[in-house]
């Protein structure tokens, strides 16, 4: 019941949202309703570590350590996201008439079309089959697509056109990856038998290895495509610049870790099949030319929407390279980089998105002095920032650091060392701009003040968890990722 | 099972004398590329659809013809779901949203016509020779269906970059679909039912999404000429 329960909520709220006659519903239902789904991620996450996994539905519905974590990386997010929509949204549409007509239409859209995202993502982690996770990553992008657009600007439309065009290119050859995963697996499961990752984990040492590596290289470029990784990014920065800030948080916090995990379910069958060295040549080669390209393009960038998108780039890169390096620890480091990248980012999207409402510009050159206009906001960059950089004390540092030591301990020793350079570089690009937003003199005739409680309260949350994760990590979480390891094959 | 097996080695001895099954789905693959082809020389947008409903037709034959073969009872409401959503309804929607372009019916290629058509014999050609490669030595492809599949993935791909109105690209999608599609059914016999229909519903919604996103462009920018969509750099 548990998991089909926590899919049923965001559809249950995206049917109301549908029909509410007012603002105040809408909101409340999103966020009662992300929530519930918190919450209920919670208890699943209790049986999960009781039980092994839940299946439900005949089967159709699965969950193991590795979802369950993506669930609930997913469901904290969309739950910040849901409380920093209220006050974004009604600052951003202020001057407009919300009770009727145009402005009510647009809410609506919004609100309905966040919960049809939340539900889209939710879906991916928790279908058993392969074709289901297909089928839900693409649904992602059709859910979010009109999202990207809202604000319906010539950059806006061109954004959403650039990332449905992209996206689905790469999704059609994970379809291919998927249709070839298939068919590995015909001489040992005979012609017709369901594609589910219960039924293929069990004989994944068996699979065919040529096709396999042909659906796994596939499978990476496709759903990579989707996770951000260079060079099939292109579609990312725009998209995350476009996207009102609540939204951008979501694409990058829990979007990207919905395709990545498609990668991973797939990297746990190819590892028995093909053994480390192809899947681990592939991932780390993709890991770390998205570093490359972020640490590049991380210098020439003008607007910091986008500053935050190459940052989520380069992430996706570590996190890549974490799996490559594999062993208990890389992949330890990898899962909790996944978390606290997710909590990190959406926090600085949300402090962005301040900005944003205050200045009313998204170039960095026209932004100073935040500190001084919105002395939260302008706190909070400064964590997040230096959280997001790596850092100590913060989450990402462990999360790298453990990635990095992996890399030495496995012998990867130039990858460690070329990642480490980057990550350097990165951390100097972004303190720089960071310190020219946050401090110096504010615009004249801005008046100071932030502008709403709920959206503080988003940010509040966030970071009591970047911190928290920094300093100690909770032994029911790091159970939990130990065993999302395990799942991986990285088990102690 | 039986039936299954029994096509494996029709396939597998496709050397020894043709069989009926072999042949016919040889003749439909090569109509299948020539409907590709006929896509890429289209000047307009309603040449495309046109080119595009046959290749969805054939798919369809495809489906039908492996499912008779194979005794799959799956494969005929494959059969039956691919003629109605994409030779009618994405056909149709692709269409309104055409007509409701008023000015900008043509295809808008960055690259005439003849020598888009010598680029994509090209490809196919690279299709033919690579496919052989992709496919583990010992395992029961018929290489012809699958080099076929290839060549309209790569075509697709072709389309989608070299023309610049969007709903060409958006067609230039769907052949990539349609490509992977006949893959699927050529090399596996197809996937589960459920998957099979999720993936043409998402097709469907696909098309929908996009032919609205058009519109929106057009109605903002007034053009659907994505080479006027250039603002967002690095």
């Amino acid at each position: 019941m548990l998991l089909t329960l926590l899919l049923l909520i965001p559809l249950l709220a995206c049917g109301i949202c549908l029909i509410a006659p007012a603002r105040r519903w809408m909101e409340l239902v999103t966020v009662v309703g992300t929530a519930l789904v918190l919450v209920l991620a919670g208890v699943a996450a209790h049986q999960v570590m009781l039980a092994g996994h839940i299946a439900e539905l005949s089967d159709w519905l699965y969950a193991d350590a590795l979802s369950i974590l993506t669930v609930l990386v997913i469901a904290f997010v969309g739950f910040t996201s849901a409380l920093y929509s209220l006050g974004y949204l009604r600052e951003d549409m202020r001057e407009q008439d919300v009770t009727r007509g145009e402005g009510l239409r647009d809410l609506r859209h919004y609100y309905v079309l966040f919960n049809l995202f939340l539900f889209s993502m939710l879906v991916v982690p928790v279908s058993n089959s392969l074709g289901v996770l297909w089928i839900a990553i693409e649904g992602t992008t059709l859910a979010s697509l009109f999202l990207v657009s809202f604000y319906r600007t010539g950059e806006a439309l061109e954004a959403a056109w650039k990332y449905v065009i992209v996206g689905s290119v790469g999704i059609a050859l994970a379809l291919f990856g998927t249709i070839l995963a298939y068919y590995s697996a015909v001489q040992v499961l005979g012609s017709t038998y369901d594609l589910n990752w219960s039924v293929l984990a069990p004989v994944a040492a068996r699979l065919n290895p040529g096709v396999m590596r042909l659906a796994f290289l596939f499978i990476v470029v496709g759903y990579g495509t989707k996770a951000g990784l260079a060079p099939m990014h292109t579609w990312l920065p725009d998209a995350h610049s476009e996207a009102p800030g609540p939204i951008s948080a979501l694409l990058s916090g829990v979007l990207l870790n919905c395709a990545l995990y498609g990668i991973l379910r797939f990297y746990a069958l190819a590892v028995p099949s093909l053994g480390h060295a192809y899947p681990t040549a592939l991932l780390l080669t993709f890991g770390l030319l998205s570093l490359l390209v972020a640490a590049l393009l991380i210098f020439r960038q003008r607007d910091y929407k986008r500053l935050l998108a190459y940052s989520s780039v380069e992430h996706m890169g570590i996190i890549s390279i974490g799996v490559a390096f594999g062993g208990p620890l890389g992949l330890y480091g990898a899962l909790l980089q996944v978390v606290n990248h997710a909590i990190t980012k959406s926090l600085m999207f949300f402090a962005s998105g301040q900005v944003l409402l205050k200045y009313e510009t998204k170039n960095i050159d026209r932004v100073s002095g935040v500190i001084r206009l919105l002395p939260v906001t302008g706190s909070l960059l400064i964590v997040g920032g230096l959280a997001l950089t790596g850092s100590p004390p913060f989450g990402i540092f462990i999360s790298e650091f453990s990635i990095l030591s992996a890399g030495f301990r496995q012998g990867y020793l130039l990858p460690a060392i070329v990642m480490l350079a980057l990550i350097a570089l990165i951390f100097i690009a972004f303190l720089f701009f960071l310190n020219r937003m946050v401090f110096g003199k504010p615009p004249e005739g801005v008046k100071p003040g932030e502008t709403s409680y709920t959206s503080l309260l988003a940010m509040g949350l966030s970071v009591l968890l970047v911190v928290g994760l920094g300093v100690f990590i909770p032994t029911p979480l790091s159970d939990l990722l130990h065993q999302a390891a395990a799942v991986l094959g990285g088990g102690q | 099972m039986d039936a299954f097996v029994s096509l494996t080695l029709i396939s597998a001895t496709a050397a020894a004398p043709p069989t009926l099954a072999v042949q016919l789905l040889q003749a439909l693959g090569a109509l299948l590329l020539l409907t590709t082809f006929a896509l890429v020389a289209a000047r307009l947008l309603s040449g495309a659809l046109q080119a595009y409903a046959l290749q969805s037709l054939i798919i369809a034959l495809v489906a039908a013809v492996v499912g008779y073969y194979t005794h799959s009872f799956d494969l005929y409401i494959v059969a039956v779901l691919t003629v109605v959503v994409k030779c009618g309804v994405i056909v149709w929607i692709l269409r309104s949203v055409t007509q409701r372009l008023h000015v900008q019916r043509e295809m808008r290629p960055y690259l005439g016509i003849p020598a888009s058509l010598l680029i994509c014999a090209l490809l196919t050609l690279l299709a033919f020779f690579t496919s052989p490669a992709v496919v583990a030595p010992g395992t029961f492809l018929n290489e012809p269906p699958l080099a076929i599949s290839i060549a309209m993935v790569l075509i697709g791909l072709f389309i989608l970059s070299s023309r610049r109105h969007a709903i060409a690209q958006i067609l230039g999608l769907l052949t990539i679909e349609n490509g992977l599609f006949s893959g699927a059914i050529a090399i596996a016999y197809g996937m589960p039912l459920i998957v099979e229909s999720g993936i043409l519903f998402d097709v469907l919604v696909a098309v929908m999404v996009m032919g609205l996103l058009v519109t929106l462009i057009q109605r903002e920018l007034i053009t659907a000429d994505t080479a006027d969509l250039r603002r967002l750099k690095g």
